[in-house]
């Protein structure tokens, strides 16, 4: 498999805080990867580091074999980083399609009219075509959800950032959602999933890693991780971490 | 804004020209000055209403174009070169000032900006040499007739067509790619960052045009009052009124700009001729009193006309939610 995105050695420093502590990582084209890890383990900060909105402290991001550890974000969003918020981030004035619109024209430079396909494909994709006229702020938490990953796919992105797109979803909306991200994975853009979910992580990636205090701690097939005891004590605990080893023998 | 909107303000500025042939002296002048007004308010609004940065320079960029157009006027070059050189010279310093400037946000960056007239006031007073300093700065124009009344005309019409090009420049800057751009920067920088908006380049360039046209109004205001002083153009009053005249037409909208700027000059001189003592505390009341029964702008009243009263227009949104 084709290595699309390398960090060699990445920190980045709050102060005293290490946010991100001396992480080497390797994203190969093509794959769904779990990212995974306690609230404050640096989940955020690392897609916040690699697409340029924090400048690493550090080390050295590599996107198809380029150095782009220096770049700006609105640099990394033309080279092919793409990424959703966590905490969703519409244009609230502007229609949902203009929302989408402005996201195919500025991160291609393409043409107005070519823009306007775009974020008319993007947005039947998502199921979102009837509300095109809509203002954004109008739209309902999942339906802006799904807004934010038209915005990222009208990007045509090489490699998909999904921060916590389930957050706050009920079930029959995850069942949506984590049927959108395996259509998105099929047309063969690389993601990196960012969740809580632990259902919707073993059922999507195909990989996963898990960060914990800005440290890779674990890496590999999702069934592994989840059994390995350093992953355990990190979500529960020493004293559950021992227990659960003590129960597999 | 819709279309209908804006064809209507082009032909009623059109119609405007013919001012000198119907009016008399005063109301030339006040031609002249609503003219210049709604210039300073259009340009404004590119970089406090479409960016969404309060701007305080505009004095500064007023100042400047008075005292790059006046320095040359006073030495014998010709108008048209005049208020071309104050332009560039302008769009040039604000490329530059905005490039740092407009990494400062809200109150941070307003602040910032109200600087620029400070510092430029000071050089100005410093630089005796070449304009005068406190001593001000003679003009002495001749456009040849020597007739007072042909020279109020000569200024008017060149005011009037120095706001037709600022409405018809903004005009496709609304509808281009740096519109769509710094809408998108408005509303989220992040965002916009993120979707691949080259925000320090577009803000720069908001700003750079936000400077432009105010200059060459400043070089015409030079050759029109024929002598300017620091205190005088470098005035923080051109900086506030041309915020206030937006707000009274509608922030964000060119139309609403021009409104804005023509009613509060009527406002102005009606208050100033009726209140004499006053006339400041009277206007201040007003302007206070509109905003807060209108905080949409007079552009809104359509609206309210025609739909629901609590409806608000689209673009409304984020003023009525943050204040």
């Amino acid at each position: 498999m084709a290595e699309l995105l390398r960090l060699e050695s990445v920190s980045r420093r709050f102060g005293g805080l290490h946010a991100l502590d001396d992480v080497t990582l390797s994203i190969g084209a093509g794959e769904v990867l779990g990212l995974i890890g306690p609230n404050g383990a640096g989940k955020t900060t690392l897609v916040n580091v690699i697409t340029g909105v924090h400048r690493a402290s550090s080390g050295r991001v590599v996107f198809e074999g380029r150095d782009i550890t220096r770049l700006r974000p609105y640099q990394t969003a033309r080279a092919g980083l793409a990424r959703t918020f966590q905490v969703v981030q519409p244009f609230p004035e502007l229609s949902v399609l203009d929302n989408v619109r402005a996201a195919a024209l500025f991160s291609a430079n393409s043409a107005m009219r070519e823009a306007q396909r775009v974020a008319e494909e993007q947005l039947a994709f998502v199921g979102l075509g009837e509300f095109a006229s809509m203002p954004a702020a109008n739209l309902t938490l999942a339906m802006r959800k799904r807004l934010e990953l038209a915005k990222a796919l009208a990007m045509r992105p090489k490699l998909l950032f999904l921060d916590e797109v389930n957050a706050g979803l009920n079930s029959a909306e995850i069942e949506q959602a984590m049927a959108l991200i395996r259509r998105i994975a099929d047309s063969g853009v690389t993601i990196v999933l960012i969740e809580h979910l632990m259902k919707v992580v073993l059922s999507v990636s195909s990989r996963v890693v898990v960060l914990h205090n800005g440290a890779l701690i674990a890496d590999g097939p999702p069934a592994q991780v989840v059994s390995d005891p350093h992953v355990v004590e990190a979500y529960l605990g020493k004293k559950y971490a021992q227990r659960a080893m003590e129960a597999a023998q | 804004m819709s279309r209908h909107a804006k064809l209507a303000l082009v032909v009623a500025l059109v119609a405007l020209a013919a001012l000198p042939w119907i009016g008399e002296a005063y109301a030339l002048r006040l031609g002249t000055v609503a003219c210049m007004y709604a210039v300073l308010a259009v340009s404004w609004n590119v970089i406090g209403g479409m960016a969404g940065y309060p701007s305080f320079a505009t004095a500064a960029f007023f100042g400047l174009g008075a005292y790059t157009g006046g320095v040359l006027l006073s030495k014998g070059t010709p108008l048209a070169l005049a208020i071309g050189a104050a332009g560039s010279v302008a769009f040039a310093v604000a490329m530059l000032l905005g490039w740092v400037l407009l990494r400062l946000r809200g109150h941070y960056f307003a602040i910032a900006s109200l600087a620029v007239a400070e510092v430029l006031r000071e050089l100005t007073n410093s630089a005796t040499d070449l304009t005068g300093g406190g001593m001000g700065l003679n003009i002495p124009l001749d456009l040849g007739s020597g007739n007072v009344a042909d020279e109020a005309t000569f200024f008017f019409l060149a005011m009037w067509a120095l706001l037709l090009v600022a409405v018809l420049v903004v005009f496709a800057v609304e509808r281009s790619r740096l519109g769509f751009g710094l809408a998108c920067i408005r509303q989220n920088e992040a965002a916009a960052d993120m979707i691949g908006v080259n925000a320090t380049l577009y803000k720069a360039l908001a700003f750079a045009l936000s400077g432009l046209f105010v200059a060459m109004a400043g070089t015409l205001y030079a050759g029109w009052v024929h002598y300017i002083e620091p205190p005088d153009v470098y005035d923080v009053l051109f900086s506030v009124k041309p915020i206030v005249m937006v707000l009274l037409g509608g922030l964000g909208s060119t139309v609403g700009a021009v409104i804005g700027a023509f009613v509060f000059l009527g406002i102005e001189e009606f208050v100033w001729s009726n209140w004499l003592q006053v006339h400041s505390g009277v206007l201040g009341f007003l302007i206070v009193a509109l905003l807060l029964f209108l905080p949409h702008g007079l552009i809104s009243i359509r609206h309210r006309l025609r739909r629901a009263p609590d409806a608000a227009p689209a673009g409304m949104i984020r003023e009525a939610s943050h204040g």
